[in-house]
């Protein structure tokens, strides 16, 4: 079963078009949308939530056409970039406000999110550090037996510490089978340590979108002369690089004349190299 | 419903406890003034803004989105300012009205024009308010409410020039009463307006 799928999704703005987007993610994985700021990452996730609405395509969430509406946001954990919510009530009120918003809130579950992620529970919430912001807004989203986590960013503007613990929630989240995950951001390596699909984002257009080890296994870097660049098919190259030393390129290995050096690429490197190559 | 409304109580007591300071000393003045309407109208006037200030709140903090990834429907969501602003506008109106009852030398006659009077001051601005607010947000919809206020306080400067407490009892019972009925469908008319227009609004 996907619990997201999306078809032709399409938002216009004056100066900016986002799409046509086509992305499915799977039950029980972790999706990373990964892009430059303004690339339309927050754009898919507020068109999913219905806070926009699209300019053409279909969209289906947790087995429901359409837009998320209230029945499908109760199943929802969603934290957004700046996680909204009121900077005068503490976490403890913020607990007690959701209780009464979410049907299925549990108090319990928050409490020990709260306790394990060292927030300030007595802080009004203007007044807490972004990361201790940002692990408030997690500890909502995971309070209330959601089935999808829909993460704007919620990595970015972290330390490297917090950001680990962010990855080791959201690890431990997709555990089990029916919990999935999409999570944007433009720190590549958050997502390539915790993700099953990738999908690259680029000024709106959608670059790729393909499960994370098969993108690993289909693509390399080949460091070689710029001669030895030129001899490949032009298919085989993904985007090259020339210098004084030599050449780099990204390659699909299987077109690529065996017993050629092709070494392993990471999927930062594989976005900086597309993001080049669509510009 | 209930959450929000909860969300509001927690901001109201946190950002508006001026407000309800200021509201305490004018019906604490409704006491000493003896005669003097403007007093016993300003709570009210108060009280319609509070929904439109606890809003522009909701923007800043960015709970204007957040609140859309909730489990709660757009309606509900309008709904919940509606609702803050009856709650607070009656409790407003009641204690207003007790005050005024209560004073040295009161009649208790002017009462129920009171009530009427009260209803259509309190809830008149919030009814014009809050749809241009939900439609283009409160740094906007400032500009509207500065328009609305210099309305309210040049109508209740000449009615406090040509009027007092005892000239408000002369007031008719049934026009007032029909103004009241008036402004309550106005109200009832922008609540289901703003939802119509925050269910289209892109946030």
């Amino acid at each position: 079963m996907n619990v997201l799928e999306i078809n032709g999704l399409v938002k216009s703005f004056s100066g900016f078009t986002l799409g046509p987007l086509e992305l499915t993610l799977p039950q029980g994985c972790i999706m990373g949308l990964v892009g430059e700021n303004g690339a339309g990452k927050s754009t898919t996730i507020k068109l999913l939530l219905g806070m926009l609405h699209p300019t053409q395509g279909e969209m289906t969430i947790l087995g429901r056409p359409g837009a998320a509406g209230p029945e499908t946001r109760e199943e929802l954990g969603v934290v957004l970039d700046e996680v909204g919510l009121p900077r005068c009530m503490t976490v403890a009120q913020t607990g007690k406000v959701m209780a009464r918003i979410f049907r299925r809130w549990e108090q319990e579950t928050f409490e020990s999110y709260v306790r394990r992620l060292d927030i300030p529970a007595d802080k009004p919430f203007g007044e807490l550090s972004r990361g201790n912001k940002m692990k408030a807004g997690i500890a909502v989203a995971l309070s209330h037996r959601p089935r999808l986590l829909l993460l704007d960013e919620a990595t970015s503007g972290l330390d490297p510490v917090v950001r680990d613990e962010v990855t080791d929630i959201l690890s431990d989240f997709t555990r089990q089978e029916d919990h999935s995950v999409l999570l944007s951001s433009h720190i590549v390596s958050d997502l390539e340590k915790i993700c099953d699909y990738v999908a690259f984002l680029h000024k709106g257009k959608l670059l790729l979108c393909q499960e994370k080890d098969r993108l690993l296994e289909e693509y390399g870097i080949l460091r070689c002369t710029p001669q030895e660049l030129s001899a490949l098919a032009p298919e085989a190259v993904l985007h090259r690089k020339e210098t004084s030393w030599g050449a780099e390129a990204i390659v699909r290995r299987e077109a690529v004349p065996a017993g050629a050096a092709v070494s392993p690429v990471s999927i930062e490197e594989l976005f900086i190299h597309m993001v080049k190559e669509a510009r | 419903m209930k959450g929000l409304l909860l969300k509001d109580f927690y901001q109201l007591w946190k950002y508006c406890r001026m407000f309800l300071l200021c509201i305490a000393v004018f019906l604490a003045m409704i006491f000493v003034s003896g005669e003097n309407l403007f007093f016993s109208l300003y709570p009210a006037l108060l009280c319609g803004i509070l929904p439109v200030t606890l809003f522009s709140y909701d923007e800043r903090s960015g709970w204007k989105q957040f609140s859309a990834a909730l489990p709660c429907s757009r309606a509900q969501i309008v709904s919940g300012k509606y609702l803050l602003g009856v709650i607070l506008e009656t409790a407003s109106i009641v204690l207003c009205l007790a005050a005024t009852a209560a004073r040295p030398g009161a009649s208790g006659g002017e009462v129920p024009a009171m009530a009427g009077l009260l209803w259509c001051v309190g809830f008149f601005s919030p009814s014009i308010l809050l749809p241009v607010v939900f439609a283009l947000g409160a740094e906007k919809g400032r500009v509207v409410y500065l328009v609305i206020l210099a309305l309210i306080a040049g109508s209740m400067a000449a009615l406090m020039r040509a009027s007092s407490l005892g000239a408000v009892a002369s007031l008719s019972p049934a026009i007032l009463g029909w103004a009241a009925l008036g402004v309550t469908a106005l109200y009832a008319a922008s609540w289901l307006l703003s939802i119509r227009i925050y269910q289209k609004k892109e946030l």
